[in-house]
């Protein structure tokens, strides 16, 4: 190892150490070469090692999780980039011989030139060994089943406790599958279809100890998946639109559908339904969205057809609402989920109609 | 990394597209993820990235040579935010586009490996730090500027960026004790030296 490079080390303080490039390297990617060399170091100047290791937990302690955007957005933006170039030219009128032959050549992302998968034999029969083997996982997987599964049926809420101590409770129609400890350091993953508030705990459910290490939780919809950093929040997933509340800590959102990331703050609200291309956020009022809880609807300044979709969902009725017109009226309540005549009887006075209720089905008519 | 950008940039001024398409590529992540953290509008973000860009190609001829490249785009991408914010600012006022100008967010979040009670410790001790000691922190352990580079970016002295990251450090250090963390060096180092051990057998 460069005996020079030791010594570039040794009036070093615990801030420098911080700083320091190859340090950073070491203690986030240590290999085998950087072990040696700081073991090296440390051996040399046995003095620095109490601030080599306070240096160490600072650096180790800071980190960021990144927004990216997706292979497919990069490339569009770069295609704009070309477009907007050309407009400007033709605007301009400049003569620029340069930008003439870049109107000309493909703007295909760099990506999209690669050499094809080949077919060959070999492969052909690593693939069937393969998937003879993915076949026989399977068949082990459904014998052993790795999940418990959770359910809740119209105006039912439910509040269950997962092993590492989180609280989940559920809303109403809401089923949530939740993964079983295999592996110690597997992520616990949970699958949810309605709505659910999280209070992610990090304990042991037998003895109700702390855990002193933070385990990954994730909580996967259609549309997203939300990385759990230890939090309070609340998801609903129903009619292919999924939405997240973040009440306290801290989630990342990640959709594989748009390949995109966003980290979430308290207070923040982030949809995404089938048909978006991108996360809406929005600062929202968390009581409201957090009713369910103290099982009460509330409505502020909503259209009627958010309403319908309330009743339908916490009681499996079916709401038609006469006209287009009068789906979108707005209404303003908090009411008790025990008390669906008198809801239907504040639609009926606040908007004139009249609502029937006809086997299952609810009717609002002018 | 830095001197390849740097021909990277020599060859788009001669008009080299693909050069170019490497500056963008190499680039285009490191500022989507600096300008959320400006800017919480994600096609705000994606529309000056663009505009940058639109207007780097445009310029190429007459574009001059840069200290470094990174640094460079960082500060007009910030510049090109800060510009757009306050447009929006001025032409309307309503509630969710103030959402957006909130301050600055250079937050880390705390990796996820180490203890709740530390994570309390630690997001305390950077709830202490100022703004710009969360932004130079965060481009150099998640952009990896040097401190030139962030000099750049922040438009200040070199020597500004050691003492504010000097005290960022020193406000970070009272908050964080290590007792776990000296067994968890303890044990790389040792087994260390039985690697060693090992090796100089053969």
């Amino acid at each position: 190892m460069n005996k020079f490079l030791l010594y570039r080390y040794q009036d070093h303080v615990m801030e420098e150490f911080v700083m320091d490039e190859a340090f950073q390297q070491w203690v986030r990617h240590p290999d085998a070469t950087s072990n040696q060399f700081w073991q090296q170091f440390l051996h040399t100047f046995p003095d620095k090692r109490g601030q080599v290791e306070e240096a160490s937990e600072i650096v180790r302690s800071i980190h960021y999780s990144n927004q990216t955007l997706s292979k497919k957005q990069q490339a569009a933006i770069l295609q704009k980039v070309y477009i907007g170039v050309d407009a400007a030219a033709v605007d301009t009128a400049a003569v620029d011989t340069a930008a003439v032959d870049t109107a000309a050549v493909d703007t295909a992302p760099l990506a999209s030139r690669k050499t094809p998968f080949l077919f060959h034999k070999r492969y052909i029969a690593i693939a069937a060994t393969i998937s003879l083997l993915l076949i026989s996982m399977v068949g082990f997987w459904l014998y052993f089943p790795a999940y418990e599964t959770y359910e809740t049926g119209y105006q039912e809420n439910k509040t269950i406790q997962l092993a590492d101590g989180s609280e989940v409770s559920l809303n109403a129609n809401t089923k949530i599958k939740v993964s079983i400890d295999v592996d110690e350091n597997k992520a616990r993953e949970v699958w949810l279809e309605g709505e659910a508030y999280f209070h992610v705990k990090r304990m042991d459910g037998q003895t109700g100890e702390k855990l002193p290490e933070l385990k990954n939780f994730i909580v996967h919809t259609d549309n997203f998946d939300i990385e759990v950093l230890g939090t309070v929040f609340n998801v609903s997933n129903r009619s292919k639109k999924s939405e997240v509340l973040l009440k306290s800590g801290k989630v990342k959102v990640a959709s594989q559908q748009i390949e995109q990331t966003q980290i979430l703050q308290p207070g923040d609200l982030l949809t995404l339904s089938e048909i978006d291309e991108r996360f809406h956020l929005k600062k929202t009022e968390t009581a409201t969205k957090l009713a369910w809880r103290d099982n009460f609807f509330v409505f502020d300044n909503a259209p009627l057809s958010q309403v319908a979709r309330a009743i339908e969902d916490y009681y499996g009725l079916e709401v038609k609402i006469a006209d287009k017109r009068l789906a979108d009226k707005i209404f303003t309540a908090r009411i008790s989920r025990q008390e669906l005549p008198l809801l239907l009887k504040a639609i009926e006075a606040s908007f004139g109609v009249k609502v029937l209720n006809d086997k299952g089905t609810i009717n609002i008519q002018p | 990394m830095q001197p390849e950008a740097n021909h990277w940039w020599d060859m788009y001024r001669k008009g080299d597209k693909s050069a170019f398409e490497q500056i963008y590529f190499g680039h285009v992540n490191i500022l989507y993820d600096y300008g959320l953290r400006i800017s919480r509008d994600g096609a705000l973000v994606e529309d000056c990235i663009q505009d940058l860009f639109t207007d780097l190609w445009a310029k190429r001829a007459i574009m001059g040579k840069v200290q470094s490249v990174k640094s460079y785009l960082l500060v007009c991408i910030k510049r090109r935010l800060i510009r757009k914010l306050g447009e929006a600012q001025r032409n309307h006022a309503h509630a969710e586009k103030a959402y957006y100008e909130q301050p600055l967010s250079f937050d880390p979040d705390f990796s996820d490996r180490i203890s709740e009670e530390k994570l309390t410790h630690l997001s305390q001790a950077f709830a202490k730090l100022s703004d710009k000691q969360k932004e130079v922190i965060y481009l150099r352990f998640y952009s990896q500027l040097t401190h030139e580079e962030i000099a750049e970016v922040m438009s200040v002295q070199v020597k500004a960026i050691y003492k504010l990251m000097a005290r960022a450090i020193q406000v970070l250090r009272v908050q964080i004790g290590s007792p776990t963390f000296t067994l968890f060096l303890f044990a790389i180092l040792a087994t260390q030296v039985l690697f060693c051990c090992f090796d100089s057998k053969f």
